[in-house]
């Protein structure tokens, strides 16, 4: 972990100099070099200055490392556009994303976690498109700082009272308001419904890479943060989850049908986002194996599924100028294989069997049945609906009759089916080993 | 500032009254040498052809100063809390906490920006001494979150780059206050990250001459961003440096009270938007250009500097 850290340390001192292509390749090794020497534990290992693997964290830091890989082949198209600091940005969030997985202690989790925000803040700030990207970056940030703020004070005053406070200490408490605040702000980055409103108005202002690694990681910093700290309110989850469940359940139901009426294809992978991931909520919320794994899955495969699609959208807004469902129509006459990739994506979003959305939504309906029974009927129908909005959207914009604006439309780069193809080649092979953690 | 003898000798003897209030150990000399940095600071004030901000700030420094002496006095005859209440009062007009702060943004529009540096860091330390020696915490709640209050919120609507420097100095009077209160090497800690995040801020607004916020509109990205980065610094965001002080303080400080630390961590989400909203005059006018940026990295080490030295300390410390 040590010859970690400092490897990124001093590739961020050079990430605003180096070629972007040597980066890439540097990062590929690195992928390779913890993919081979590091493997998943049941419990921390490799532990060495404050850092350690668990499977939780050695999954989402692959994913961390794939998406950005693929982010930095996504952002060559922003090469005139202060380059360097993009990139000094993008490696910086990278190296804070990198540390908030890798920590054992609270603060430090904290601390990255809002190391986080400040890069992203500045992605859309300073590339988005729009003149609004101003309200909205501060939206988003303004949303995630207040609500993690007195998690800030919690983790000071228990460190206090506890002396020192690290991942799985042995502490329970019975305290509501502990309890909520510890989770609130890990709520309001999932988003769970209800604390959402921030996520559609920063992608749909931020650039294409912004909203990738958007959805991509910093979401899913909200589950492993709900991850780290449920054990230590277990008496409390079994009394009061029926709130969040609930309020998952039905929010991710009202989702799905949102998602139907949208007409800005930003807004509605955004929308679809924010319904995967009260189906997150529910499995961790649920305090069983099954929706822990499922969770973790759905994360993984939620991750690399819509990045890519927000980087469907990006390619489409890069040539038509335009991410109105009603403009982009009639693409399969021009570009078949685009519409192929497109159509991969959107399946696997909607989770059709080979892919590992199917696992992972198995698996958290698993865990609902053990905890009731009744939730199975909303399950069934945020899942259609989530089904409906996306296939109503692949026949608006594949299908139909040409508009005049896809006569501006190429057939795509290889860097792009390049990227396709590596967001959607691991959720169709995670399928063949599915024991990796058991 | 011109290179004048008179001036130097000004700002050193500035200096050393700091340092000697630092070292004393009766208030009769801190009281002296409050007083010299007053007389020292009001012919620094005076160059411009404005003579009426030297008068105000001499009226309304002497006034405190009186209050304090006479405190002093009654309070070596006899302690009661009423003498402990008025000590706080004099030196709360003395670096100009609220409610009695609104001779700073007033006086500080006026001034230069080298003496609204001064007027922010060095003429505090003194009266930080004595409210370090004399008054305890409990005390200090109520005007401490009404100075958190103020600071934050009357810095929204300001287009002044002055009267924002001096909002964010009377924010930031509470971190200072509260480090002073908790121990020396806290305090060192904070006065000098902030000192030196305040002298780049203001020495960068001086060297482009900025008073008005709009006036950063065409000025090139990298001097932007360095100074949106410094800005977010002092407010204290987590990566940046501001945040290391800021930490301590906190979690020194939540052994005494949790209702301040709370309301510290709240009110400075308040000036975080004050800072951002400085920003988003010059980064809302960054558009696409079409031309290739060449941009010189060993230059940019400041800004990076900036982020990567929290990090590295957090990862020693825990």
């Amino acid at each position: 972990m040590l010859s970690y850290f400092f490897l990124l340390i001093s590739l961020t001192l050079l990430s605003l100099k180096m070629n972007l292509f040597f980066l890439i390749y540097f990062f590929f090794f690195m992928n390779l070099v913890f993919l081979t020497s590091a493997e998943a534990k049941d419990f921390f290992s490799y532990i060495s200055f404050n850092m350690g693997l668990d499977y939780y964290s050695f999954c989402m830091i692959l994913l961390t490392f794939w998406l950005f890989i693929l982010m930095m082949y996504g952002m060559l198209n922003l090469k005139l556009l202060y380059f360097s600091y993009l990139s000094m940005l993008v490696f910086l969030m990278f190296f804070f994303l990198f540390l908030c997985f890798v920590t054992l202690s609270f603060f430090s989790f904290y601390i990255y976690f809002e190391c986080s925000i400040l890069p992203v803040f500045f992605l859309i700030y300073g590339w988005g498109y729009q003149p609004e990207r101003v309200f909205s970056s501060l939206y988003f940030f303004f949303y995630t700082l207040f609500s993690s703020l007195p998690l800030l004070i919690l983790i000071f005053s228990l460190n206090n009272l506890l002396g020192y406070f690290y991942f799985y200490i042995d502490f329970s408490s019975e305290n509501l308001f502990l309890f909520f605040f510890f989770i609130f702000s890990f709520l309001v980055k999932l988003p769970m419904f209800f604390f959402h409103l921030w996520l559609p108005k920063a992608h749909v202002e931020g650039p294409t890479i912004g909203s990738m690694i958007l959805s991509g990681v910093m979401l899913k910093l909200g589950g492993y943060g709900l991850i780290r700290v449920l054990y230590m309110f277990t008496s409390l989850v079994n009394c009061y989850s029926f709130f969040f469940m609930t309020l998952s359940l039905i929010g991710a139901l009202y989702v799905g049908l949102f998602c139907l009426l949208q007409s800005d294809s930003k807004v509605l992978v955004a929308y679809s986002s924010v319904s995967h991931m009260s189906l997150v909520i529910c499995g961790l919320m649920s305090l069983s194996w099954y929706g822990f794994i499922g969770s973790l899955y759905l994360m993984l495969s939620h991750g690399l599924i819509s990045s890519g699609l927000f980087y469907f959208v990006g390619c489409l807004f890069d040539r038509l100028g335009t991410r109105s469902m009603f403009l982009m129509k009639g693409l399969i006459n021009l570009s078949p294989s685009l519409v192929m990739f497109f159509f991969l994506l959107v399946v696997s979003n909607m989770s059709c069997p080979p892919s590992l959305n199917l696992i992972s939504e198995l698996l958290i309906c698993f865990s609902l049945m053990g905890w009731d029974y009744l939730s199975l009927i909303y399950i069934f129908f945020t899942l259609f609906f989530s089904a409906c909005a996306m296939i109503c959207w692949f026949s608006f914009v594949s299908h139909g009759y040409t508009f005049g604006l896809v006569l501006n439309l190429d057939s795509g780069f290889v860097r792009e089916y390049y990227l396709f193809f590596m967001h959607l080649t691991p959720l169709y092979l995670f399928f063949l080993n599915l024991d990796f953690f058991i | 500032m011109k290179l004048n003898t008179s001036k130097m000798m000004f700002i050193y003897v500035i200096f050393m009254t700091t340092l000697i209030s630092l070292s004393s150990n009766n208030w009769l000399t801190i009281w002296i040498m409050m007083e010299t940095g007053l007389f020292m600071l009001i012919p620094l004030m005076s160059k411009n052809k404005i003579n009426d901000q030297s008068m105000k700030y001499f009226i309304i420094q002497s006034t405190s100063s009186y209050i304090l002496i006479f405190s002093i006095l009654w309070n070596s005859l006899n302690e009661t809390n009423l003498n402990s209440l008025m000590t706080l009062i004099s030196l709360m007009i003395k670096i100009g906490m609220p409610p009695f702060h609104t001779w700073k943004p007033m006086m500080m529009s006026n001034l230069g920006w080298m003496e609204c540096l001064i007027l922010s860091t060095l003429i505090k330390i003194p009266p930080m001494v004595l409210i370090n020696s004399l008054i305890d915490l409990k005390m200090l709640i109520l005007p401490l979150t009404m100075t958190l209050m103020v600071g934050s919120i009357s810095g929204i609507n300001q287009l002044n780059l002055k009267k924002l420097m001096a909002y964010s100095s009377i924010f930031n009077l509470t971190w200072m206050t509260s480090s002073f209160l908790l121990s020396k090497k806290i305090s060192l800690t904070f006065m000098i990250i902030y000192s030196m995040l305040n002298l780049k801020t203001m020495f960068f607004f001086k060297l482009n001459n900025l008073i008005y916020t709009n006036q950063m509109m065409h000025m090139p990205l990298k001097m932007k961003l360095v100074m949106n980065l410094n800005l977010l610094s002092i407010s204290g965001l987590p990566p940046l440096s501001g945040f290391f002080p800021k930490w301590i303080i906190l979690n020194e400080l939540i052994k005494n009270s949790i209702i301040l630390p709370s309301i510290m961590v709240i009110t400075s989400v308040i000036s975080m938007f004050v800072y951002i909203q400085v920003n988003s005059f010059s980064f809302s006018n960054f558009y696409v250009k079409k031309k290739n940026n060449k941009i010189f990295w060993m230059k940019n080490l400041s800004a990076i500097n900036l982020i990567i030295l929290i990090a590295v300390i957090n990862l020693w410390v825990y």
